[in-house]
């Protein structure tokens, strides 16, 4: 695979409709040495990557260099995939490990603050904003992000997986490497913790 | 119903996985108990509210790093490649110096081995004369003994 990633816009003929491509024939076509599938899983993968590593971090840099890291690894270690698995259960499987392992590396400081849409940190509790249904929707989900991130790691990531990404239980287990019945316990669990700690937030 | 069973079985009711008497039961049990029922109504909320959360996005340059990234890492290989095929253009010279050697050694004690193999050959066919004689050196054996005898034979006849 010695492709450049030069002419990024260069859309080969068999790219035209890559939306009906599903992401187990693109990296057929990618390990056939079509770079443009690669763009094309890039493109579909680098937000939802983006979002599932950042419950790890809560750090945008960090997240991103993991994604990152994690979209090398498909770009190198592409034909190591095997059609037994969904493309999108082996791809968070590797963000998964390298979201790990750099927490392993460098033991991130848990942070009070929270990020806005744009990737800016702000302190909620210092944020005094006049309460319409919007920015009071607004601050629930920030709310709702600080929390989820202080329940503990296995509960937090088997709650984002199922809730936020609607992953099927199978999927999670496989992603988590965690048996099924375990998997919906941890779901349940940190249901029922990040409710509790949302009621008393609103108490 | 114990909370500890009420709780494991939020999963199953907000999954609408139970059977239709395990869910009126669930229900009956709910609307009993309004601090359950209110449990179970905040995590339907937030569920809710998860599945309604705009996705952050990554940076606008994030593709752009990606690219000079793998782009660097493809010279890297390159010159990985580069450097191996130098490490093994020193491996076949190595090797073919060690061969040259061997064909001269081989070509300057070439006269010493073959009168080591003839020396061989000269002992071989020694060695199989005394311990197997063959027939025919065995009859001529014979007739140079009879003819010995004859001789000696009519030697004496002459002398008497």
């Amino acid at each position: 695979m010695t492709q450049s990633l030069l002419n990024l816009s260069l859309k080969s003929s068999a790219m035209d409709n890559p939306f009906k491509l599903s992401d187990e024939k693109l990296i057929a076509r990618f390990v056939n040495g079509d770079i443009n599938a690669y763009k094309e899983l890039v493109k579909r993968y680098q937000d939802k990557l983006f979002n599932f590593v950042m419950r790890y971090f809560n750090n945008r840099e960090q997240a991103e260099d993991v994604v990152q890291e994690t979209l090398i690894k498909l770009y190198t270690h592409a034909h190591y995939y095997k059609d037994i698995a969904l493309f999108s259960t082996w791809i968070y499987t590797i963000a998964k490990n390298n979201a790990l392992t750099e927490l392993r590396k460098n033991k991130v400081k848990k942070s009070n603050s929270m990020w806005t849409d744009d990737g800016k940190l702000i302190d909620i509790a210092s944020n005094e904003i006049p309460l319409d249904e919007k920015v009071q929707n607004e601050i629930a989900v920030e709310k709702l992000n600080k929390y989820l991130l202080e329940l503990p790691e296995n509960f937090r990531m088997a709650v984002y997986l199922r809730d936020f990404e609607e992953h099927s239980y199978e999927e999670i287990s496989m992603i988590l490497e965690i048996p099924i019945g375990t998997i919906k316990s941890r779901i349940n669990r940190g249901r029922i913790m990040l409710a509790e700690k949302l009621k008393s937030y609103k108490e | 119903m114990d909370k500890n069973i009420f709780e494991d079985r939020i999963l199953d009711y907000l999954d609408g996985s139970m059977d239709f008497k395990e869910r009126k039961e669930f229900e009956s049990f709910l609307n009993d108990n309004d601090s359950y029922k209110s449990m179970v109504n905040d995590i339907k909320n937030n569920i809710k509210l998860m599945k309604s959360v705009e996705p952050l996005k990554v940076s606008k340059n994030f593709e752009e790093r990606l690219q000079l990234k793998i782009e660097s890492l493809s010279l890297n290989n390159n010159d990985k490649k580069s450097f191996l095929s130098s490490s093994a253009r020193q491996w076949i010279f190595s090797g073919l110096s060690i061969f040259g050697i061997l064909v001269l050694s081989f070509l300057f004690f070439q006269p010493n081995s073959n009168l080591v193999i003839a020396d061989e050959k000269i002992q071989n066919e020694q060695k199989t004369l005394i311990e197997s004689p063959s027939k025919n050196s065995n009859d001529e054996q014979i007739k140079e003994l009879d003819q010995l005898d004859n001789f000696n034979g009519s030697f004496v006849n002459d002398k008497q």
